[in-house]
């Protein structure tokens, strides 16, 4: 039963996929990514690992897209800057889509054969333990570079609007 | 952890909490009061290391070093940043200034005990990322072109770093700096990558293109991060980085090699330059490769000298800069008079060059014994020879541009007088101290470089 919500999720996943980067709007291509990270949590859940369903949420769907959303609104979207990216980058899907092909090639090859052996089990308290235990001032200095680079976004954004903040 | 492994943190924590009150009051309080609390938190920071100078390390904690070396290190970012601080200016109403340099500092501050990979690359990226905001706040396009270039580059860096931590980590297991000295072909590869990617942070030849835009269309407390703060954390990494020397021959190799080059083109470029700004920018990339040299030889003499050097260079490059801040873009010939019309900033700009060209009573003389010292002591006579004449030509520009800023005005005076603020004048009077002082008496200098070399 499960195997088939997991088939489900990742056609949902695939097709959100598939339509956020087909999209013009770049409002519309984040809802339908996110939507594809959404998804594919729920086809990790359906495969029993709700560890890395939690992880895709919090991590994807959670930091990721907020890093997004955070460029979104911070520079200019209007339907100029949209004709000026697409004249710019007219070719440039061929290269992701080239990268993607063949990392497809050894996933399609392995299909039929046996898995690898379950990795060892990364559970939720061992990762917890790492990040506030040892590597708590590491996850700390990462909140600063993130504070920095927010400050730096904040004077980009100025910068082009030619204005008071 | 225990109550000693906490307080132990609480420089950077300290640091990291002043750059986030900065930011926080950098929308509603004028820059005075952001400026008064980023100082006294980062002063708080500087009080509370130079307290546990004495105290034995804490319960070594796993990814930052908490040994006289990260403390010495912490002291010289903890200085600078405070230096910097006090010309740091509003753009056009934005007052975000104080928070990036305690931010950078912060970056130092990791940068100086990182003994581990991650802490590493999250310290050197802290400070590049604060460096970039800084550039780019004056809305003027050479500020533009100094900070995309800086921003791009850095992007390349951090990108090879990080490739570089990836190779050394699968060919030794292991994201402990003390673990990435193996031989073989991963940690040869990663030692390369690590090397080309902290050279572009140091500003060595062939990276060093992004220095002398950044120095001369920068603000220049965003210069003096890149030539004082930065220098002096990346340089402490280095130091723990050249004890394993990570891909071993192809570290000390190329190290060298980077080194003689910035030590070379640095100063023959200087000599062409007119702009204060500019001549200290090309003069930055040949103060990075002496220290380069000094590591690639290693030798008995390799720890002390580099932290020698670095606290001889580091209130210099200050004092300069915040001269060159208060009086903006000048040139060689509008320098003249400065010490008549406006005595503090004269003297100290004249002393620091001193010290940069390495003549008594400064402390810079004291830098470039070591310097010659360390590299005969390695017995890397090749590399002495590219210091020696990268030295002897230094001479020629920096004395030229201090007797321009000693020497009586030509005709009627013109220029008026640059307004010194209360902190730059405090900035300027430390500095000064901290070349004079341990110029004629080194010895607690010695000894502190001496207890914290590795």
């Amino acid at each position: 039963m499960s195997w088939a919500i997991a088939i489900w999720a990742g056609a949902l996943a695939l097709a959100a996929a598939a339509l956020a980067v087909t999209r013009d709007s770049v409002v519309h291509a984040l809802l339908l990514l996110l939507g594809a990270l959404v998804a594919l949590a729920a086809a990790f859940f359906a495969l029993a690992a709700p560890f890395a369903g939690a992880i895709q949420l919090l991590i994807y769907a959670g930091a990721v897209v907020a890093v997004f959303v955070f460029v979104v609104m911070t520079v200019e979207a209007g339907a100029a800057a949209r004709a000026r990216e697409r004249a710019l980058f007219a070719g440039a899907w061929q290269l992701p889509a080239a990268v993607a092909a063949l990392a497809l090639v050894p996933m399609l090859l392995r299909l039929g054969g046996a898995g690898a052996g379950a990795p060892a089990p990364a559970g939720a308290a061992a990762l917890g333990r790492l990040m506030f235990g040892d590597w708590a001032v590491v996850t700390e200095l990462l909140s600063l570079l993130l504070i920095a680079g927010m400050i730096g976004v904040r004077v980009l954004r100025r910068r082009q609007k030619g204005g008071r903040p | 952890m225990t109550g000693a492994a906490l307080l132990s943190l609480g420089p950077l924590a300290l640091t990291g909490v002043a750059g986030i009150a900065a930011m926080a009051m950098a929308p509603v309080a004028p820059l005075r009061a952001i400026r008064g609390t980023t100082a006294t938190l980062m002063a708080a920071a500087l009080a509370l290391v130079a307290l546990r100078a004495g105290a034995a390390p804490a319960p070594a904690y796993a990814l930052l070093a908490d040994d006289a070396l990260a403390r010495l290190g912490a002291a010289l970012a903890l200085l600078a940043g405070l230096g910097i601080l006090a010309f740091v200016r509003d753009e056009d109403g934005a007052r975000e200034g104080p928070a990036l340099v305690a931010l950078a500092t912060s970056g130092g501050v990791a940068l100086a005990g990182a003994t581990n990979g991650a802490a590493l690359i999250l310290g050197l990226e802290i400070t590049t990322l604060a460096m970039v905001a800084l550039t780019l706040m004056p809305r003027s396009a050479p500020a533009a072109e100094a900070g995309y270039k800086l921003f791009l580059m850095g992007g390349v860096s951090a990108a090879t770093l990080l490739l570089g931590a990836a190779f050394a980590f699968a060919g030794s297991g292991s994201l402990a700096l003390a673990d990435w000295g193996g031989s073989g072909g991963l940690a040869a590869v990663g030692g390369a990558l690590l090397l080309a990617g902290l050279a572009f942070k140091f500003s060595l030849a062939p990276f060093h293109m992004w220095v002398p835009d950044l120095f001369s269309g920068a603000p220049a407390s965003a210069s003096a991060l890149a030539g004082a703060l930065s220098k002096v954390a990346t340089g402490v990494a280095l130091l723990r980085l050249a004890e394993v020397a990570p891909g071993g021959a192809v570290w000390a190799l190329g190290l060298g090699a980077a080194g003689a080059a910035a030590a070379l083109l640095g100063n023959i470029v200087a000599i062409r330059q007119e702009s204060l700004a500019r001549m200290l920018g090309y003069s930055t990339i040949a103060h990075s490769g002496y220290l380069a040299m000094i590591l690639a030889a290693g030798g008995p003499l390799a720890g002390e000298a580099t932290l020698v050097y670095l606290a001889a260079y580091a209130p210099a490059v200050v004092a300069a800069l915040c001269v060159a801040s208060a009086l903006g873009g000048v040139s060689r010939t509008e320098l003249r008079g400065l010490v008549r019309r406006q005595p503090l900033a004269g003297f100290a700009l004249g002393l620091a060059l001193l010290s940069m060209v390495g003549l008594p009573p400064a402390v810079g003389f004291i830098g470039k014994v070591y310097l010659f010292s360390a590299l005969a002591a390695a017995e890397a006579w090749a590399l002495l020879a590219a210091a020696a004449v990268g030295a002897a030509v230094a001479f020629y520009y920096y004395l030229r541009f201090g007797i321009a800023a000693l020497a009586a005005p030509e005709g009627e005076e013109t220029a008026p007088a640059p307004a010194l603020s209360v902190g730059a004048r405090l900035t300027l009077a430390v500095a000064v101290a901290l070349i004079v002082l341990p110029g004629l008496y080194p010895e607690p200098l010695l000894a502190l470089a001496g207890a914290a070399a590795p």
